[in-house]
C-alpha cells in the first residue's frame, strides 16, 4: 500500500461512523448509507490527485451522492424494513436518552442534518453553511431550533417519567393504607 | 443547551459493518499499480522464456559432445540419460549393459515359471 492510501485508511477510520451518521440525517438507511460511502470512497480514490481540503470535499460529494441515491422509489422502500437504531447501544442509554435519539431522527432534515454534521463530524458553522449554501447563522440557527426540540422532548420525557412513578407511589400508598370500611 | 449537548457527543455513530471496509480498500488492491501488474504479466513470460532458452541450450547436449557437463533438465526428463550420464567420464555410454546385466546372467529364481513354451 502507498502512502495514500494509509492515509485514506486513516481517514476511513476516523470519518467512516460519523459520515454514515450523516447518511442516517440525510434519510438514507443503514446499508444504503454504507453503499454511498463505498461509492464516495472509490471516486476519492479514483482522482489524479488528493483534493486540497479533503475533508470538505468528501462530505459535499457523500451528501451529493447520498440525495441522488435517494431519489430512487425501490430503496425508499426498502428503507423501511431496515433498523430504525442511529446509535450504538450503550449499557448507560436510559429511556430518555432512546427518546432523545428518536427525537433527532424525527426533526426536520434540515435540523438534523446540521445537528449531525456539527456534532458527530465536528464540522463549524462556516463549513455547514458553505456545504448547503446557506449562511453560517441560518446554520447555527437550525442547529438551536433543532437542539430545543430535543430538549423540550426530553423535558417532558422526564416530566411525564416523574409523573408516572408519583402516580405509582401514591398508587402503593392507597393500596397499603387500611380500608375505611374494615376499620 | 451545553449539557444536552454534551450528552449528544456520549452517543456514538453506529459502526459500519466489518465488510464495507474490506469493499473500499480490497477494490483498491485489486486495482494493482500498473508496475505490480507489469510484474505479474512479466513472470510467467520471463519462466517460459528461460525453460526455452534451457532446452536450446541443452538441446544438443541429447547427443552428448565428449566432456560436456550434463544438463539437469536433461536428467530430469531422461533418467536413462542421468544414469549414463553420471558415469560417462569413467565408462562411455554402457548403459543397456549395465541396466540388463542381470537378464544375462541366466539364473532367474522366481517361482513363477515363463510364459515362453519351453523346448
Amino acid at each position: 500500500m502507498t502512502g495514500n492510501d494509509h492515509w485514506l485508511e486513516r481517514f476511513y477510520d476516523a470519518k467512516a461512523a460519523g459520515l454514515i451518521l450523516y447518511g442516517r440525517a440525510l434519510g438514507l438507511g443503514h446499508g444504503e448509507a454504507e453503499d454511498v460511502l463505498h461509492e464516495t470512497f472509490l471516486a476519492l480514490m479514483r482522482l489524479p490527485e488528493p483534493p486540497r481540503e479533503p475533508e470538505n470535499y468528501f462530505v459535499r460529494s457523500f451528501r451529493n451522492r447520498a440525495l441522488n441515491h435517494k431519489r430512487s422509489l425501490w430503496r425508499r422502500l426498502t428503507r423501511e424494513w431496515e433498523s430504525h437504531r442511529w446509535f450504538e447501544k450503550s449499557s448507560e442509554e436510559n429511556p430518555a436518552e432512546r427518546v432523545a435519539m428518536e427525537c433527532l431522527a424525527e426533526l426536520p432534515l434540515e435540523q438534523r442534518e446540521v445537528i449531525v454534521l456539527k456534532i458527530w463530524n465536528h464540522c463549524t458553522f462556516e463549513e455547514i453553511g458553505g456545504l448547503l449554501d446557506i449562511s453560517p447563522n441560518t446554520a447555527a440557527g437550525r442547529y438551536r431550533y433543532g437542539l430545543q426540540k430535543i430538549k423540550f422532548q426530553l423535558e417532558g420525557e422526564s416530566h411525564e417519567r416523574e409523573g408516572n412513578e408519583a402516580a405509582g407511589r401514591t398508587n402503593a400508598w392507597l393500596a397499603a393504607a387500611p380500608s375505611v370500611g374494615r376499620a | 443547551m451545553k449539557l444536552l449537548e454534551e450528552q449528544m457527543r456520549g452517543w456514538r455513530p453506529r459502526h459500519p459493518s466489518a465488510g464495507l471496509k474490506w469493499r473500499v480498500f480490497g477494490a483498491r488492491l485489486l486495482n494493482l499499480p500498473r508496475m505490480v501488474r507489469l510484474a505479474g504479466f512479466a513472470t510467467p513470460v520471463t519462466a517460459c522464456a528461460l525453460m526455452a532458452l534451457l532446452v536450446w541450450n541443452s538441446g544438443s547436449s541429447f547427443a552428448p559432445r565428449a566432456g560436456a557437463v550434463p544438463s539437469a533438465l536433461a536428467m530430469i526428463s531422461n533418467s536413462d540419460y542421468a544414469v549414463s550420464a553420471t558415469s560417462r567420464q569413467s565408462v562411455q555410454n554402457n548403459s543397456c549393459a549395465f541396466n540388463f546385466d542381470w537378464t544375462n546372467a541366466g539364473n532367474f529364481n522366481s517361482n513363477v515359471s515363463s510364459f515362453l513354451p519351453r523346448n
